[in-house]
């Protein structure tokens, strides 16, 4: 009562002081974990939306193609539910072999599911529905995992849990974004940037007599400076990869192993700090399939002992999945530059020479 | 946005305490006081507020466009223009004024320069 204003406002400082540093020691943790919890519950009303708009696009391309169904939503509430059972690899004899096969069901058991609800689609469009239906269980899967970890971690109260999830939310919400981006992409055809080695194929055989063969593959012979060139690219212009392993192997093995060199062109992802579109030189099956085309490369260029070349072309994932950047599309052709340096360097006159055109040929026919 | 504000609610207070106490600390009639202790309890205040500072930093993605190079077989013609529904690359466009066939060459994506604002 009688102190000095100095004494009351020293007190006073030393209690709030004191009840800060307690309150903080006991609750930061606490405040922390209540600040991740809103950014998770952030992203996920984002990821939520991106799933809502994805269902609104695949809604409207069904109806556009003839789907009047009064269940159509419905059904394609189950189409994003889709899932591929991945096969026992405890015993791995065999392991790619079945895993080929699974991979092949998926995809006529999707090809057939969207035929089925776009009636009137052509055969250019179901492929590219196909895509679109795949980036959308892929957005899909990103958010009901974000939403099982994020429930997760509110249930137990566990702060590793909630910590990790939060630490990964720049990972997630990138390829979300990613995903996102491609479905406008795929709904308009328009080449993406994975299609670098279809594009790269379909300039090599611009005048060419095209043959379509089996599997949604295309391949056509090219003459180049006394050796023959046979092109091999995935059917266009709809979203399709084709099964470039088995062709190779069937035309090496047609060839009775007489191929001077294989050469592979596909879109590598970029590490960050790096340049999109950088053409790169190695060694090696590019391809990014889960395993059974890269394996039938391996095999049968190492059964015959055939060179193995590779050009990648650097992208990021958002870029390799959206529609083409000209950064990309120019580097075209500079990698046809690079494949008739090697053929004329590394091959000898009268040769055959497979090259390969790795990548979905969206938007890019033959 | 509830987030948000609570966050942007509880920053502001911190700040307002603090910045009080920093004029308490200035002001004429309390210079007896402990100016040391209520200086360090003021900066104490504003960097709890900065450190719950929302990221204000949005990304903003620069509007694209698509656009569909053509091109003739025999001589060399060149022309750009937007994307159309139907475009694919090696789809035939018709005849070049020296006979060769048009085709398109390239479709690909280009950043649109953003319009000046006031």
């Amino acid at each position: 009562m009688n102190g000095a204003p100095s004494d009351q406002w020293s007190s006073i400082y030393y209690i709030v002081s004191t009840l800060l540093f307690f309150f903080l020691i006991l609750f930061n943790q606490r405040i922390q974990v209540y600040f991740w919890l809103q950014e998770i519950s952030r992203a996920l009303r984002r990821l939520e939306k991106m799933v809502n708009d994805s269902k609104m696009l695949l809604l409207r391309t069904f109806r556009e193609n003839g789907n009047n169904r009064h269940d159509l939503i419905q059904k394609i509430n189950e189409l994003l539910e889709f899932y591929v059972i991945s096969p026992v690899e405890r015993d791995p004899f065999g392991v790619i072999r079945r895993l080929e096969h699974l991979l092949n069901l998926q995809k006529d058991k999707l090809r057939e599911i969207v035929t089925s609800l776009a009636p009137r689609a052509d055969d250019i469009m179901i492929r590219n529905i196909s895509n679109m239906v795949e980036a959308s269980v892929a957005l899909n899967t990103l958010y009901r995992f974000t939403r099982h970890y994020s429930i997760l971690g509110r249930k137990t109260k566990s702060i590793y849990m909630i910590m990790q999830l939060e630490m990964l939310l720049p990972q997630i919400m990138k390829s979300a974004e990613a995903y996102f981006s491609a479905l406008k992409a795929f709904a308009h055809g328009k080449p993406i940037g994975d299609g670098i080695g279809a594009l790269v194929a379909s300039k090599l055989l611009l005048q060419a007599e095209k043959k379509r063969i089996e599997d949604d593959t295309v391949i056509a012979e090219v003459p180049f400076e006394g050796r023959r060139l046979i092109v091999i690219k995935a059917l266009g212009p709809g979203g399709e990869v084709g099964r470039p392993g088995k062709i190779i192997e069937r035309i090496v093995e047609e060839e009775r192993g007489k191929v001077g060199r294989i050469i592979m062109i596909d879109a590598a992802l970029r590490l960050e700090g790096e340049k999109s579109g950088e053409i790169v030189e190695g060694i090696g099956a590019a391809i990014g399939d889960p395993g059974p085309e890269k394996l039938r490369i391996e095999e049968v260029a190492t059964r015959y002992k055939i060179p193995l070349d590779s050009i990648i072309v650097k992208e990021s994932l958002e870029e390799a999945i959206t529609t083409m950047k000209k950064e990309i599309a120019e580097a075209a052709d500079l990698v046809i530059e690079r494949i008739k340096e090697i053929v004329r360097n590394r091959t000898n006159i009268g040769d055959v020479v497979l090259i390969a055109g790795i990548g979905n040929s969206m938007g890019i026919a033959q | 946005m509830k987030e948000r504000v609570m966050r942007i609610l509880l920053t502001a207070i911190f700040m307002i305490i603090g910045a009080m106490l920093a004029l308490v600390t200035i002001s004429p009639s309390l210079h007896d006081m402990r100016l040391q202790q209520l200086i360090i309890f003021s900066l104490l205040l504003v960097f709890l507020a900065l450190s719950y500072l929302p990221k204000f930093s949005r990304r903003t993605k620069p509007a694209r466009k698509t656009i569909t190079v053509i091109r003739c077989m025999q001589c060399d013609y060149k022309m750009e223009r937007d994307f159309q529904e139907g475009d694919y690359v090696l789809k035939r466009m018709g005849t070049c004024s020296c006979g060769g066939e048009l085709y398109i060459d390239m479709i690909y994506d280009v950043e649109i320069a953003k319009p000046l604002t006031r």
